[in-house]
């Protein structure tokens, strides 16, 4: 099957974007100003501007409405491009056009001028044609009115925007649904909101004008431009506009890409809306800004972006649905940065390395082959070494890189590999009795572990999910169908497991955050609509099957949503294809831009505590990668290699980046997202029981399942129920996130780790470690080499060997002595943590 | 009669309940208590189940039998292993061969915990699966399963829980094992180089709760194969293993759970014996001839046998076995009977109509095939159109049935099987003559295996029963209750129970399956469950009988009898209980064998340490009130403690409970109070009273004989002349009489609900004490004349209650002639 790209405006600004807050306050002009200009001021003393540049070069306006921001970009002798546009000194040549006190520039009359430029010592002109001033501009509530809602707050989901309104007037959540704005507007409560007879007595002028009481206070004055065009849209009848035209194609944000060479500085944001009716305005005053980081770099409200300290942010800028994220990324100022080029193993590190030189980031050493082994023991099998496997592997002179290679296809080949990417996949797939019954789940965990034995393909993988029919217990596939009984939920389920996106936003309205909308999400839930669960001749058996029947209704419309992608639409339906044939096809084809760079995102974080894109089931473009290139690069490779989880895998864990110590430099310290330095990780759940099973030598017995059963191996969350493994954040697969799983450090876990059962009884094990080595008469010295490497999968250093044994010697009870040595080492960082 | 003084009567609680959302906590405490909606049908089941079989402290119960099979030809020992096995215990078993009873072993502490026999089985046994229990003095014991092949036996031993501790096998083998919870067992076995090895566990097919999986590793420990269920044998596993080389291979048995069973017995068998895992047809009529199809598995042929289909009506199947050669190794096929005639699709001149009431028996033989038949019907009759395959457990097809008019237009038709295989309610639309029904597999599959039964009946209907109970030891001197279930197929009327031939030492009691009730939404459903109590006399000598139970429904133009069908042996398999998605519990069915073919065997047992009276056998309880059931618990010895005492389940009537008002530990005697509100329907049932004991530290369950309730109204208005004639400006009395039930005392309003224009009428009003009224009505001049229906309307205060609330009763209509000199005769009639 092929794709093509759908035309909608709203895909193009896919990409990077930021984080936003709901509660993003509604800033209007005013704002102290005055801190990034002096900090221009420094900077231009500091470096030479050699050339300024005019954004726009030149400038046409055929409207008495519209209105422009100018900017002026200055390159410094250093090759940085700095804005100058508040310092700039912009002077119009004749009376065509004039600059307000916020700097924006207004048309006045028709006719031709220049706009002389003078910046950082340098001048420069712009051309002005001023036209069609006299020609009627009819105002339209969805061009005009409706953004001036927005932007003020009236659409809020704190003001009208909420779910039931406020004080009895509901909105649509910033303003995604125009016509039942328009529709509260005009007739709710008999349409006293406009005053047909005296347009400025209307409640839509008097209350955010604050001339009546009003909830939210003064939106605006009765001298703003807002003012004044809905003043103007009353009198002329309120007419709503021809949606089709007024549609907003595409925003132009310039700039798109921000780099500053130290904080304090500022940089001024331009915003044109595109319509689809060909024409463009500057809508800079009425778009939104929101920062993902805003102790790095803050926008006001009228776009002036300001830098706080060295760091990364992404700037989401909305207007009437679209977004575009703007990156950005301030430098430190600290001198004496040199790089360092540590050894590349292969493109990850490339792409890696070229953001940390960029950042002025410098990596940390590689790890050495102790501290790899163990962490790629834990990270690939889920378990740490056993003893015999440190001392091996520590004793082996095969240069270090091929033998960590080698290393790593053996543990990829070990049976809990399968237990402990198994058990990811469970949780994801809420592999739990409660939903499949017992048997069903022990199916579906077959089929999984099976599935990770061989290598599946990944697109197969979730082809095979997708499309699975028949009984639970026979195609153990269809289980995927009974974790989720209804369409609208099995889409969430689906999207933001395999696309790594969340749609549940768009259930009740447009996403506020993203592109998605309302309609999109019944129209995508249309895949699963026709999806038959019926009751099979064994006990809690069930039976997927697809009916010829079944529709969702788009509440909105009351009509039935029929089944559409909201992207990449195929370029041939066939008849006759199942729904979740083709949704399969479509999801999992190499040309979905979400499908690989999700679980590539996915697997990668993994390994590095976080993802490229955090968190890794909600990527969306106010939620940028932090390593864009990076993240590309997997995606393709991992595509090239044919969805092969393996050769992802091995390339991840091969990179020189996977292999950095988790000791920081000066210059990376405060670097917790480029992947600079390795991130601990407390073990997980399974991973800690494991790791105290084997370090102890004291196998943990869990009831119903066989007693040699790792806790990884477990099949779901009620075998060992309210223990240990619940206290550490095993997730009760209820849902498909990744956050489900709790990773935090607790008061309680400390609790049970020194007083609890799990330690207490594992060193005290009669046929554990402990026991073994007094038993046969182990000096003090080996017991000590034995629970060191045994715990922490190292030997210990010589001072580390002088201390234990001056806590052993002349002990009356070795064994409790041991014990004690042993129940420390379990309870230090070192073996609490993957480092 | 109950206190009249309360503040609150058990009826007015149970009508706030029934305000308040399903599911609530809406009953006081010790309405919580009772046996009523709170309880989930199928948890009603299991406590019915239980109930019903009064457990003596010596009633003999078989929990396992060593071994589990037996070779043919060959003389073995059997041991029996239970409790209440006391010596001169008869085996009860169609077992062919020799049966010689031992001695119990001289190493057995409790003598009646073992009973040993020694089975000569002859050469020429049917392969299969025979019932053993026992009798004793105390009554009839459970039956336990006990299979016949050519397989030699031995036992599992443990440990054998990997593949290092691996128990060796000399092939061919029959293994009796046991898995206690997630247990595993390896076995060892030896092949040779391109040996191909019939691999097969048996559990789920003889009253074993195990779900086995069995699997292969080669010598390395690297698992070859696995099989959880195999076509054909349900639950149960089977691989076809071509061993590649010689060599050591191991063979894994565990549960596919890994779950904790109590029964938890296996069959492991191994060696070169032909199977079929194919059937065709999957039924026949009941005492025809019909050809029948094996195949697949590893015949090298389809092999033809004519099964002998002379099975008594009741009996669901009979076991249809591949014929020689030797060795026999699979348990035989359940091939369907039915009493409707039957025909195979495709049959010469059928061109693909579906005669009613003929099963047409039919194979999805291509991938995506679609069966396709027509179907004669008229506008507005209503049919029920039944595919039976999965639940066969004969056939791998996963049916679904689609009903289309002549345009192809899809006809609408609803499942009301609630089970594997639909089964569509439908009712012909307007002008269609002839419909099409569409067989096809769920998921687009199709083979020689995929057989079906098909047919379509009117809707006037028919029924099936079942008993919930596999047999019944009644007490001496006590009272046994025994469920019965009805599956309604389009029959709605109500069915009465009886069982013909019931010794008359025996007293039966109970017996009613309602038509229909009201559920608690007050939507109608048909009532499905009935009770029937069998009491001994108190001289009743010890004697066993095999008794069936028949339901009587239908007209007396049109009866249907249906005889109910046994479980043979039923269990519950731990595990299979789910939480669906809204939080809720879903328990499952308990497991039966109905193809064993046993109804109801009935023995006499030992007494009970107590009788549970009531002093009513018929009840007439007054719609809105309160009817107390007094009830003693005789103690028949000293250590017996009185917990509670309630009922059995009750229909599913809104508003319809019991409540104990002495439900203190220790009180022998009391009164159960049957409420029911303003709005319980009208119906009759059987109330089967229930006592639980505490017996020596022992719980213990009893129950009385079944008292048969008839909800009625509190009283009935009779017209002493049901037309009355009135001219202008004239007079006339309407006079009747209130015919009260004898707990009624409240005084009854009357009144002319919708007198005619210018007419009047004065109302009545007629204390307890009286019952007859008269409404004197008046005519206007002017009046118009004509021939009009009126209703007189009545209502009534309920004693006992306070919330105020009236009785309405429904208006009885009466006709008033309004004319000149003549008014024309007729009649009153009541209105409902």
């Amino acid at each position: 099957m092929t794709y093509r790209i759908r035309a909608n405006r709203r895909f193009q600004i896919l990409g990077v974007a930021a984080q936003l807050t709901l509660a993003a306050g509604i800033a209007l002009a005013g704002e102290d100003t005055t801190k990034p200009a002096a900090a221009e001021a420094k900077l231009l003393a500091a470096y030479k501007v050699t050339a300024i540049r005019l954004i726009p070069s030149e400038l046409v306006f055929s409207s008495a409405s519209e209105y422009r921001k100018v900017l002026v970009i200055g390159k410094t002798d250093q090759s940085n491009e700095t804005d100058l546009t508040r310092t700039a000194k912009l002077t119009p040549a004749g009376d065509c056009v004039r600059f307000d006190e916020d700097g924006y520039l207004h048309p006045v009359k028709d006719g031709e001028t220049r706009i002389a430029v003078s910046a950082g010592g340098l001048e420069a002109e712009m051309p002005v044609t001023v036209r069609d001033l006299e020609k009627p501009r009819p105002v339209s509530f969805v061009r005009d009115v409706e953004p001036i809602l927005n932007k003020v707050g009236c659409t809020a989901g704190t003001c009208h925007g909420a779910a039931k309104g406020k004080n009895g007037f509901k909105l649509s959540l910033r303003g995604y649904d125009p016509e039942f704005d328009y529709d509260r507007l005009i007739h709710d409560v008999s349409g006293r909101r406009f005053n047909r007879a005296d347009p400025a007595r209307s409640l839509i002028l008097l209350k955010p004008t604050a001339q009546v009481p009003h909830g939210g206070g003064m939106r605006f004055d009765t001298d703003s431009q807002y003012y004044r065009t809905i003043l103007a849209w009353l009198s002329e009848g309120v007419p709503f506009g021809d949606t089709k035209a007024a549609e907003v194609e595409r925003l132009e944000v310039t700039p798109s890409d921000i780099l500053m060479p130290e904080s304090g500085l500022s940089q001024q944001i331009v915003v044109v809306a595109h319509y689809s009716d060909g024409t463009a305005r500057d809508v800079t005053r009425e778009a939104s800004y929101t920062s993902n980081t805003p102790s790095v770099a803050e926008a006001t409200q009228d776009g002036l972006l300001t830098s706080e300290r060295k760091g990364e942010a992404a700037l989401l800028v909305r207007y009437e649905g679209n977004f575009v994220t703007v990156s950005t990324t301030i430098l430190s100022s600290k001198p004496g940065f040199q790089w360092v080029q540590l050894p590349q193993h292969n493109y990850i590190d490339e792409a890696v390395d070229q953001k940390l030189r960029k950042l002025r980031i410098l990596p940390s050493p590689p790890v050495t082959d102790a501290e790899f082994l163990r962490r790629v023991s834990l990270d690939l099998i889920g378990v740490p070494p056993t003893t015999d496997e440190v001392e091996a592997f520590l004793k082996d002179k095969t240069p270090e890189r091929e033998k960590r290679a080698r290393l790593v296809g053996q543990l990829m080949k070990r049976p809990e590999y399968v237990d402990h990417w198994s058990l990811k996949w469970g949780d994801l797939l809420k592999s739990n009795r409660k939903f499949l019954g017992q048997k069903g789940m022990w199916r579906f965990r077959d089929w999984v572990r099976q599935s990770v034995a061989e290598n599946k393909p990944y697109n197969q993988f979730v082809y095979e999910l997708l499309t699975a029919r028949g009984s639970n217990y026979d195609n153990p596939a269809a289980n995927y169908f009974l974790i989720a009984d209804q369409p609208n939920t099995e889409m969430e389920t689906t999207t933001q497991l395999f696309l790594g996106v969340r749609f549940v936003c768009a259930h009740c309205h447009d996403h506020p955050f993203e592109q998605w909308t309302n309609k999109q999400y019944f129209e995508l839930s249309a895949f699963f609509a026709q999806v038959g669960i019926r009751d099979g001749a064994r006990s809690l058996e069930k039976v997927v099957y697809d009916k010829d029947d079944g529709e969702i209704v788009f509440p909105k419309t009351g009509r039935v949503a029929p089944a559409h992608f909201p992207y990449l639409q195929p370029a041939h339906l066939t008849d006759g294809e199942g729904r979740r044939q083709l949704l399969a096809e479509w999801l999992t084809s190499k040309n979905n831009p979400y499908f690989a760079k999700a679980i590539v995102n996915r697997v990668w974080s993994y390994f590095f505590a976080r993802g490229i894109i955090d968190p890794v089931d909600d990527i969306r473009s106010s939620n940028p990668p932090i390593n864009p290139e990076l993240l590309a690069a997997l995606t393709k490779d991992f595509i090239d290699h044919h969805f092969d989880l393996q050769h992802l895998i091995r390339t991840i864990v091969d990179s020189r980046t996977y292999q950095l110590s988790s000791h920081t430099n000066e210059w990376n310290a405060d670097d917790d997202n480029n992947f600079s330095h390795a991130l601990p990780r407390r073990l997980t759940a399974e991973e800690l029981m494991d790791a105290i099973s084997i370090s102890t030598g004291s196998r943990m017995v869990f009831k119903d399942v066989p007693k040699d059963y790792l806790a990884e191996e477990l099949p779901d969350s009620k075998v060992g129920m309210g223990g240990f493994l619940d206290l550490f954040g095993r997730p009760q697969r209820e849902s498909p996130c990744e956050c489900e799983r709790r990773s935090e450090v607790s008061l309680k876990q400390a609790l049970n780790l020194i007083n609890g059962p799990a330690v207490g009884d594992a060193v005290a094990d009669p046929d554990g470690r402990i026991a073994r080595l007094i038993l046969k008469g182990a000096p003090d010295r080996e017991i000590i080499q034995d629970l060191y490497v045994a715990t922490l999968d190292r030997p210990p250093t010589a001072e580390e060997v002088q201390k234990a044994q001056d806590y052993l010697k002349g002990s009356k009870n070795r064994t409790e002595k041991a014990q004690d040595l042993e129940w420390a080492l379990l309870n230090s960082y070192a073996f609490l943590f993957n480092r | 009669m109950i206190d009249g003084d309360r503040s609150s009567s058990l009826s007015q609680r149970f009508e706030r309940a029934s305000r308040r959302p399903p599911g609530s906590a809406n009953l006081g405490p010790r309405l919580r208590s009772l046996v009523t909606r709170c309880l989930r049908p199928g948890l009603l089941f299991l406590l019915a189940v239980i109930a019903a079989r009064p457990l003596s402290a010596v009633e003999p119960v078989l929990k396992d039998v060593e071994p589990r099979g037996g070779q043919r030809g060959k003389a073995f020992t059997l041991t029996l292993k239970g409790e209440g096995l006391a010596t001169g215990a008869d085996l009860i078993t169609n077992l062919p061969g020799t049966v010689s009873k031992l001695a119990p072993p001289r190493d057995v502490e409790t003598p009646d915990t073992v009973l040993s026999y020694l089975i000569q089985i002859p050469e020429d046994a049917a392969p299969g699966a025979y019932p053993l229990r026992v009798r004793t003095a105390d009554g009839l014991s459970n039956v336990l399963i006990f299979t016949v092949s050519d397989l030699p036996e031995i036992p599992e031993k443990e440990p054998n829980d990997s593949i290092a501790q691996a128990q060796p096998l000399t092939i061919p083998v029959a293994v009796s094992g046991t898995l206690k919870g997630p247990d595993q067992d390896f076995f060892s076995i030896t092949a040779t180089g391109r040996e191909r090895l019939v691999i097969e566990v048996e559990a789920r097919r003889i009253g074993s709760a195990i779900d086995p999986v069995v699997e292969v590793f080669d010598s390395t420990g690297r698992q070859m194969v696995q099989n959880d269920d195999a076509p054909g044998l349900g639950v149960d596993a089977r691989l076809d293993v071509m061993f590649p080389r010689a060599g050591k291979y191991y063979v894994a048995v565990h549960d596919s759970k890994f779950s904790e069973q109590p029964e938890n017995f296996y069959r492991l068998k191994i060696g070169s014996y032909a199977y079929a895992d194919g059937i065709f047809p999957l039924g026949w009529q009941r005492g025809k001839s019909v050809a029948v199809t094996l195949f697949g598995g590893n015949l090298v042929s389809p092999v033809v046998v004519y099964p002998n289909l002379n099975a008594p009506e009741g009996r669901e199947t009979v076991a249809v076995n591949l014929p020689g050669p030797r060795p026999a190794g699979s348990l035989p096929f359940q091939f369907r009977l039915s009493d409707l005639p039957e025909t195979l699709a495709g049959a010469p001149g059928s061109a693909g109509e579906l005669p009613p009431s003929t099963v047409v028996n039919g194979r999805l033989l291509k991938l995506g095939e679609v069966d396709r038949y027509k179907l004669k019907v008229s506008p507005g009759e209503k049919w029920i159109i039944d595919l039976q395959s999965a639940t066969l457990g004969t056939s791998q097809l996963y049916g679904s049935l689609a009903v289309y008019d002549a345009q192809g237009k899809r006809l609408e038709a609803k499942d009301v099987s609630g089970g594997a295989d639909p089964k569509l309610a439908f009712t012909a639309p307007d002008k269609v003559r002839e419909v099409t029904l569409a067989v096809s597999d769920l998921r687009g599959q199709g083979g020689p295996a995929y057989g079906y039964r098909l047919v379509a009946r009117p809707e006037a209907g028919d029924y099936t029963l079942k008993l919930a109970t596999p047999y019944v030891n009644v007490p001496a001197r006590g009272t046994a209750a025994i469920k019965v279930i009805a599956e309604r197929h389009g029959y709605d009327g109500p069915i009465r129970l009886s069982i013909p031939g019931l010794p008359r030492d025996f007293t039966l009691a109970g017996g009613n399956i309602a038509a229909e009730v009201l559920d608690y939404e007050g939507k109608r459903e048909p009532s499905t469950v009935g009770f029937v109590t069998l009491t001994a006399k108190p001289d009743t000598k010890p004697l066993t009988a095999e008794l069936s139970i028949w339901g009587e429904g239908g007209t007396a133009e049109h009866p249907i009898r249906r005889r109910a069908v046994g479980p043979g042996l039923m269990f519950i398999v731990n595990g299979e209980e789910m939480i669906n998605l809204t939080g809720d519990s879903i328990p499952t069915k308990p497991t039966t064998y109905p193809w064993l073919g046993i109804d109801l065997p009935v023995a006499l047992g030992a007494p009970l340490p107590a009788a549970l009276e009531v002093a009513d056998r018929n009840v007439r309880e007054v719609q809105g009130m309160d009817y107390p059931i007094a009830y003693k618990v005789v103690k028949q010895g000293a250590g017996i403690v009185t917990k509670n005492v309630g009922g059995l389940e009750l229909p599913t009537v809104k508003d319809l409970g019991i409540e104990n008002k002495h439900d203190l530990k220790g009180v022998e005697e009391g009164k159960l109070v049957l409420g029911s509100s303003l709005d319980t329907p009208l119906v009759k049932f059987d109330l089967v009273a229930s006592a639980s004991l505490e017996v020596n530290g022992k719980e213990q369950t009893i129950v009385a004989p079944a008292v048969s309730v008839e909800l009625v109204r509190a009283y009935v208005l009779e017209l002493k002349s049901q037309r009355v004639e009135l001219k202008g400006g004239g007079k006339v009395e309407l006079a009747g009489v209130v015919r009260r039930e004898p707990v009624f005392t409240g005084t009854v309003k009357i009144n002319l609900g919708d007198p005619p224009d210018k007419v009047s009428c004065t109302p009545a009003e007629v204390p307890n004490g009286k019952s007859e009224f008269s409404l004197t009505c008046e005519a206007a001049t002017g009046v118009q004349e004509g021939d009009f229906e009126v209703h007189l309307v009545s209502s009534a205060t309920i004693p006992g209650r306070t919330d105020k609330r009236e009785y309405t009763f429904p208006p009885v209509a009466a006709r008033m002639i309004i004319a000149g000199e003549k008014v024309a005769q007729t009649e009153a009639s009541q209105t409902r």
